[in-house]
Order: structure tokens, then sequence, then C-alpha cells
């Protein structure tokens, strides 16, 4: 294996993907290191090939298009910038949001499920292998441009939404190593953000902060929005920096806010008996993106016409005006994603009940705010008032918008006005689309030791489930306590018996542990056992073990055994179990496999 | 050896003969006083009672001695004598052979010469193959220097270099073809070499013909495979020079098409259309009869094509004016390029020229045209759509 040249930072976006790079030896203590956007080659229309600073995450099943970059995937796929154009043309081949689908533990989600509900006749990918394709496409992309200095050579990191659970940072880990890259670090992507704006050089961050601050990362990327808290502590005479809290998955994002548009202008036009088709409604996104930003950007414009062009050649004769008003903005936009609401505000939860069917759990509620207010207000405990933060950080192209950053400032001061604390402050210095790939590569440089890291550990606290041993009763299921695993914030690298526990297993038989997450548990300690479970734990992935036969056990033979948790340097949690007799070890693999009941 | 050993046994019988008559002729020379004693003591053995035996002894060892010697001396030349009696018999056979194989040595280096010569031919085929790619390669750069077309003709040019490849491709098969012949000539060369050693044998070891027969039959076999490769090979430059030819008339095609056929067309004129079409809907504007419109349909119309155009202008085809001042101010030019400044009205022979700038003028700094990984496929810069539903 070569020496690693480059550090480099790959922001694994659900809508669009970004890679940035620094040599290893630019690297040195307190300097603002040169992070450099690495153009990923990608294939257009008509056989052409271009350089883009993006890449959309979309993959496309090819039709008849000529496949023209000669590399694994390409020849039945198209990935990136064409995918997406086709794929408004022929949605039912167009693989999106691939990121999503690998945490939603409604599927197996190593088994080919995706162009979600496309007909049979169309091959399909799993969400782990979706990724893997990415990944190997920024890999050739990266071997193209580099020659001698392999991607898979070089120290990676690639960022995740801080809400990703256990499993599913494991199969991002596992697509990494299908694409051929077996050593990848996994950084949180509101974590990546707050690096970006540690290594920028503009705004000192020193001076933006002191000792005691508590900030608010807030992500809101295309298609999905992330809330992490990072508070600024003291060590050795520095300040120091811990992520204490990360929120849930929630899969809400600009492209929502360009839809929701395209639609408010889609009923003006069949208001006035105008047939608008599905083509036209994509074409009408676009054209009420670009009214969304003159109206946000030149305050003193009232409405924006939107035409859409007639589809046949008739381009002037077929074509339908309408247009998109401040009001629409304001009314759609800002009240819609960020409505004033109270503090102790739920977000709305899906009324429909019953029987869902299984898509994308896109969030119900597009109360950016409300899911805020939830998030917060879980983080207040007695001794800790992590939910009233001194400073917010924003990041997200939605932010370059002023309109929606001062909203949001509006209301969450209005909540601390109410606990009678201090307006927040806004750090400031970042670029908001490529922050998340900047601040990954800068990871890579603070990795190195050469600049400050965030102490982050486990994002969320994790319990094993465990039966209490009662009598039988008939029709009575044994009420489920809570073994604590993993504490919230555990460091990278520490491994850990559980002490006083013995499980008795036996070979050759599948052993199931049902597994449960919490992001608001933070003063559950290591090895405790709690009794009742309540709103507050959340289900994941079970874990699955079959032990095998080993030194004169066979199958059918009970084994003791204790449990081991590791947390590793990349950023995954391993739990394994321990033979009482013996130097024997196994690893609980996630089920990513069955459902969540 | 047994010859050497005979032979000093004959001396050794000569000198006791010598010695014996020494001893007998004891007045022979005054020089033997010095062997006196000795004689004296052979005397006296000898007129010992023993006397009589010991001299029959010694004779009698001396004449088998003798006898033994001469007969190991001469036996040699009587065994030799003896098989060269034989020969007339064994041996005449071998001539006749040797003449068949002479006769076939002959016919094969008739062939072997022939097989040169139809190499050397070959040979002689393939550079004239080579000559005529220079040639042609020649007439392409010729062409391409000549053609005053050269934007226009940029496609044709790949074509052509794609052509010019070939051939050279094709050159390079024949090359090797050729190489093929010169070690297969060396290997023919080889095997003249083993016939003349097959040759030596013969005359050498008359009796050993048959094998060298046999061998001459091998290198026969070898030289007739050999010869079958040469033809397979002559036939294969054959068909490549057939592909040379229809590279020519591909090529004469192609020069024809640059003289004005539809292959004329640089793939930048596709792409340019295409991007304006897929953009701003451009082409379908142009060709779109607006003489129905009434002003405020057409001005909503063409808001979203002047949009998607003039992105592409800032985007891939990126202008700039030619002069920076404002139109309408007066501006003073020492020099002016033609290409880059018009003049109009009275204009005087030479500079420095005073006027009101009318146009700023727009010059192409930029063309971010999308690399196209194979040229442009046939002429379609808008396909025709189709919705399944």
């Amino acid at each position: 294996m070569a020496k690693p040249k480059y550090l480099v930072g790959i922001d694994l976006g659900t809508t669009n993907i970004v890679v940035t790079h620094t040599p290893i030896s630019s690297a040195s203590e307190g300097a603002h290191p040169e992070i450099s956007l690495m153009p990923i080659v990608q294939e257009l229309a008509k056989g052409a090939i271009e350089k883009l600073e993006v890449m959309p995450s979309f993959i496309f099943e090819r039709l008849k298009e000529k496949p023209v970059l000669e590399w694994d995937d390409e020849s039945k796929f198209i990935i990136g910038d064409y995918a997406r154009e086709r794929g408004a043309d022929v949605p039912d081949r167009l693989i999106s949001s691939a990121k999503s689908w690998l945490c939603n533990t409604r599927i197996d989600r190593t088994q080919p499920v995706l162009p979600w509900n496309s007909p049979e006749e169309n091959s399909k990918v799993s969400p782990l292998t979706a990724m893997s394709m990415f990944l190997r496409h920024v890999r050739h992309a990266w071997n193209a441009e580099f020659g001698k200095d392999k991607l898979e050579d070089q120290k990676v990191v690639v960022t995740i939404p801080a809400s990703f659970d256990a499993a599913a940072r494991d199969l991002i880990v596992e697509a990494a190593r299908m694409a051929e890259l077996p050593d990848v670090t996994l950084l949180e992507e509101p974590q990546a953000a707050f690096y970006s704006w540690i290594s920028q050089g503009d705004k000192p961050w020193r001076q933006q902060v002191k000792k005691g601050d508590v900030v608010l990362v807030v992500d809101v990327g295309g298609g999905t929005t992330d809330f992490s808290l990072i508070e600024i502590s003291e060590a050795e005479g520095d300040l120091a920096l811990e992520r204490v809290a990360v929120g849930n998955h929630i899969l809400l994002g600009g492209d929502n806010m360009d839809l929701t548009l395209a639609y408010v202008a889609r009923s003006k036009l069949e208001e006035s008996k105008k047939k608008v088709t599905q083509w036209q409604t994509v074409q009408l996104s676009h054209q009420c993106r670009k009214a969304k930003e003159i109206l946000l950007n030149e305050t003193d414009k009232d409405s924006v016409p939107v035409v859409i062009s007639g589809r046949g050649s008739s381009v002037i004769g077929g074509s339908m005006k309408t247009s998109i008003d401040r009001s629409d903005i304001e009314k759609t936009l800002i009240d819609g994603f960020f409505p004033f609401c109270d503090m102790n505000d739920d977000p709305v939860e899906d009324t429909e009940g019953g029987v869902r069917e299984i898509s994308l759990m896109y969030a119900a509620d597009a109360a950016i705010t409300r899911h805020l207010a939830k998030f917060l207000r879980n983080q207040n405990s007695n001794d800790k008032q992590y939910g009233f933060p001194q400073a917010i950080l924003f990041n997200g192209g939605v932010f370059r918008s002023e309109i929606f950053r001062n909203r949001l400032i509006e209301v969450i001061n209005s909540w601390l006005n109410n606990a009678g604390k201090e307006p927040i402050k806004v750090l400031e210095g970042i670029e908001l689309s490529q922050a998340v790939a900047r601040g990954a590569t800068y990871y890579g440089i603070a990795r190195e030791g050469k600049g400050i890291r965030i102490r982050g550990g486990v994002s969320q606290a994790y319990y094993l489930g465990i039966e209490s041993s009662l009598p039988a009763v008939p029709g009575f299921k044994p009420p489920l306590k809570a073994l604590c695993v993993a504490k919230q914030g555990t460091e990278e690298g520490t491994i850990k018996d559980v002490p006083g526990r013995t499980f008795g297993l036996v070979i050759g038989k599948t052993a199931e542990f049902k597994f449960f997450k919490s992001n608001c548990r933070r003063d559950d300690e290591f090895a405790q056992m709690i009794d009742e479970l309540d709103e507050t734990f959340e289900d994941t992935s079970s874990l699955m073990i079959e032990l095998p036969a080993y030194e004169g056990m066979k199958a059918g033979d009970l084994v003791d055994v204790g449990l081991q948790v590791a947390i590793t340097e990349i950023g995954t949690l391993e739990i394994y179990c321990l033979a009482k007799s013996g130097n024997h070890r196994w690893k609980l693999e996630f089920n990513v496999r069955d459902a969540i009941k | 050896m047994k010859k050497a050993t005979a032979f000093i046994m004959l001396v050794l019988s000569i000198a006791a003969a010598a010695g014996v008559y020494i001893v007998y002729r004891d007045d022979i020379s005054p020089t033997m006083a010095e062997v006196e004693p000795a004689l004296t003591i052979c005397k006296g053995l000898i007129a010992e009672q023993w006397h009589t035996p010991l001299l029959a002894g010694i004779a009698l060892f001396w004449l088998l001695n003798l006898l033994m010697s001469l007969a190991i001396l001469f036996e040699r030349k009587k065994v030799a004598e003896l098989t060269a009696e034989k020969p007339p018999i064994a041996v005449e056979p071998p001539p006749a052979q040797n003449d068949e194989a002479k006769k076939q040595l002959e016919l094969l280096r008739q062939q072997l010469s022939e097989a040169e010569k139809t190499m050397s031919e070959t040979r002689d085929r393939a550079n004239q193959l080579l000559s005529q790619n220079e040639d042609l390669k020649n007439q392409l750069e010729k062409f391409s220097v000549s053609s005053s077309e050269k934007d226009e003709l940029a496609e044709l040019k790949s074509e052509i270099e794609k052509l010019q490849s070939t051939a050279k491709s094709r050159a390079e098969a024949a090359e090797k073809a050729e190489a093929e012949l010169a070690s297969l000539k060396s290997e023919q060369q080889k095997n003249s070499e083993e016939f003349a050693a097959a040759r030596n044998k013969l005359e050498k070891l008359e009796n050993e013909s048959k094998a060298a027969k046999k061998e001459t039959e091998k290198a026969a076999s070898q030289l007739k495979s050999a010869q079958n490769d040469l033809s397979s090979k002559t036939e294969e430059i054959a068909s490549l020079r057939k592909q040379l030819e229809e590279l020519n008339e591909q090529l004469k095609s192609a020069q024809a098409d640059a003289r004005g056929g539809k292959n004329a067309i640089p793939p930048a004129a596709y792409q340019i259309l295409y991007l304006f079409q897929k953009e701003g809907r451009l082409i379908d504007l142009l060709k779109e009869d607006v003489s129905g419109y009434d002003d405020e349909t057409l001005g909503g119309a063409i808001r979203p094509i002047h949009e998607g155009c003039r992105k592409l202008l800032e985007d891939r085809l990126i202008l700039e004016p030619v002069l920076n001042e404002e139109e309408g101010s007066e501006v003073t030019l020492d020099e002016i390029d033609p290409e880059a400044i018009k003049l109009s009205g009275s204009v005087p022979a030479s500079g420095p020229y005073t006027g009101e700038l009318i146009h700023r003028g727009w010059r192409l700094k930029e063309c971010n045209l999308p690399e196209l990984v194979s040229g442009w496929k046939g002429n379609v810069i808008a396909p025709a759509e189709i919705e399944i539903s």
C-alpha cells in the first residue's frame, strides 16, 4: 500500500456529494489549511463528460444511453448529474435519497428494493449497494484525477447524519468496503460543519465563543434536517469542544421547499383551468426555486413571473404563465417551515394512523421549528441546561437566505426570552453548501493531531432489551427491561466489559437481542438496568448472534457468555459475547434485514 | 596401446638377440671390456650344467615374443584388410542412396531458393504496402495542410486521423508480417545449415546414410510447413492490401465529404445548437411563427427562453466586449485590428482614429463545452419525445 498523501473528506449527502482534499504535508498546527474541492467527473447528455464540483446523489438505470465512462457500474447505470436529468423524464428508473433508505428500519437494507415500487422488469439495487456505487464513482473519479495517489490509499473521512444509529453507521462502512475503500473514518455532518467553522480564518472561532457556551448546529440540507449541540468547555487552559447531543433523523429539507412552492404555482395554474403534467411540475419546481431566490434576495420585488414553456415545439403557443408572490414565500415557506411556536410544542404527528404503506418516513410536520423545540426541550435535565444554547451555527443551502436565518433566530430568542436567558449569538464564517465536505477534510487534520478535536463519542445511549424473569402468565408478555451498554458520549477507542451479566447461549441457535437507543437519557450509566421503557427509548435494529461450535462444545450445548462493548476509532459501535470459560469472543451483528416490529 | 606394447616387445626381442650375439662373440669390440664381468658371469652360467635347458627356454621365449609382437603389429592391418574386402557388398547400395539424397538435397535447395525468392517478393510487397501507407499519410498531411477551412474540417480531420491510425495499425501489421517472414527466413537458413550438416555426415559416415536420409526427410517436412506458413502469410498480406485499398476508398469518400459532404459539420456546431435548444428552447422559438401572438403573450413566453439562453452565455460560451468604453462616448485608437474594430464614416488613410463608439463588439472569451467522448453521433440536435403512460 502506498503512503497516504492526502486527507480527503467526502460529504455523502442525501441529494449532493462533494469531495474535498488537502495534502497531509500542508496540515500544520494552528494554521488555516488550504482545503480544495475535487471536481467529480460525470456523464452528461449526448455522450459528453464534465467535471462538476457537486455530484447529485442520483442513480439512473440506463435505457439506450451509451456509456461514456469505462468504470464498473457505469455500463448499466448513470450516476450523477445526467441521472438526475434523465430521472425527471423516467422516474421509475431513478434511485434518489438512497441515504435515507439506508436508515429506514422498516425494510431489508441489503436487498435490492430501489427504485422503490418500480416495475418488476427494472433492475433494482439495495440501499447499501447504491451507497457503494456513489463511493465507487468517487474513487474512480479521484483515481482518474490523481493517478498513482489512489483514493484507497488516502486517509478518507466520510460524513453521515448525526442521527444515524449504530446499524446505519455499520452499513456506511460496509458500503465503503464494497467500493474498495477499506479504511474510512465516519464523521457526523453537524460536527463537520462545526470543524469547517473552526478551520476558517476570517473570523477566528476563539473570539466568537467562550467557555461554557453551548452551540446549536442547525443543518438543513437538501433532504434532511439535523441538529447537534456542542459544548465549549476548558481543558488544560485551552478551549475544548464536546458534542453533547444529536437530534433524530428528520426527512425534511430544501428540496421540500422548492416542491411546496411548485405545488403553489401549480394550483394557481389549475385554478385558471390549465392542465399541468408531472413533467411540467419538474420544470415548475426549477422556475419556482429561481423565483424564490429572487424574492428572498431582492426585497424590493413583490412578485416574480413564472412561465413554463409548452412541451411541444410550439414554445410560445403552449406556454403557461403565473407568478410567485412575496406572500406565497412568506405563507408557505417561512410560516410553513419556520412557524412561530412554543418551546413545549410537539411536531404534528401523522394522523392517518393504521396501516401505512412503507416508504421513506418523510416528516409529517414540515415545521422545522417544532422539531427543534422538541429536540431542545429533551436536552434539559436538572443539572444541565443544554436546551438553552448560547450560540447558533447555520449550515445547508437553505440558510443562504437571510430571511430564514432571521426567522429561526427570532423563534429561538422567543424561547430563550421566556426562560429568562440571553438572546442567541450567531456564529459566522462558513460557506454553507461546502462546509460539511471542507469540515470532513479538516477533521482528517485534527485526527493527525494538528488541530482541535471535538470530543464526541457515541451520539446516543444504547440499551439491550432483557426480558424480566416472571412466572408465565398466559396472554401476558413479560415486561422488557433495558441494560445500558453504551453511555451517550462514550469516547472512541473505549472497550469495556459489562459487569455482572451472564447470558446462556445455545450453540448453533440464533440468539436475538432487542436493541434500543435514546438521545435524551444522558444520566443513565454504563451497565445500569432500567426497569421501565418509556417513550424516551426508541427501537433500533436488533442484534443477532449464532455461536459456532468450538473447543469440543457442539451444537445444542449451553455456553455462558458475558458482554463486551467497543466504540471503534472510526466511529462504529461493536458488541461482543465473551465466553466465561476460555478465550473466545464473538461479534453480535446488527439485524438490518428484518423490519422493526 | 596394444600396438605400442607389441612394438616395445619387438625391440626388446631384437635387443636380446643382439645381447646373445654379443655374449657369443667376445672378440667383437674392445669397448665391451667394460661389461666383461657381466659377460663372464653369463658365460659362466651358460657353461653350467643347466646351460642347455635355460638357453632353450630363453630362445623359446624370445621366439614367442618375437612372433607375438609381429602378430600384434600386423594384426590390425589384417583386420582392416579383411573388412576392406567386404565393402563392395555392404557399401554398394549407399552410393545409390547417397545419390538419391543428393538429388533430394538439390531439390530442397531449389525449393529453398524458391522460398527465399517468394520471401523477398513478399517483403517487396510489404515494403510497397508500407510506402503506399507513407504516401497515404503524406496525402493526408498534405490534405490537412492545404485545407484552408480548418475549423470546418475539424470533425473530418478527426475521422481522417482515425483512418490514418487504422492505416497505421494496418501498416504495423504488415511490418509485423515482414518481421515474421524474416524470422521464417532465418529459420530456413537454420534448416539449410542442418542440411549441410546432414550432408557432411553422409560423406563422412556413408554407412549412416539411412539416418541422414531420415533427417533430410524431417528437414523437408519442416521446410514444407515453413512454406505453408509462408503462403498463409502471403495470403494475409494480400488481405491486408485489400483492406488498405478499402481504407483508401474510405479516405477518398471522406475527402469528398470534406469538400462539401454531409460530414463537414463540426461537432461543436451541433453541441451549441443542442445546448441552446435544451437550456433555452431557442430553436423552437426561432422556428415558431410568432405573428399570431399578442405582445404580452410573446413577452411572457420569452422570459424563460431568455433566461435559459443567457445562462448558457454565462456558463459555457462566455463573451466579453471588444472595447470597454461606454457606447456613445468618443474613442481614439492609434492602430486598429480590422478583425476587432470596424471603422465607418469618413475613415482617414492612417491612424490615429477618433470617433464615436457605436457598438462595443463581442468576443468569445471562453468556450466551456462539455467534452464529447466520441464525437457527435448523427445530426439530431433535439430528439423527438414520446411519453408512454
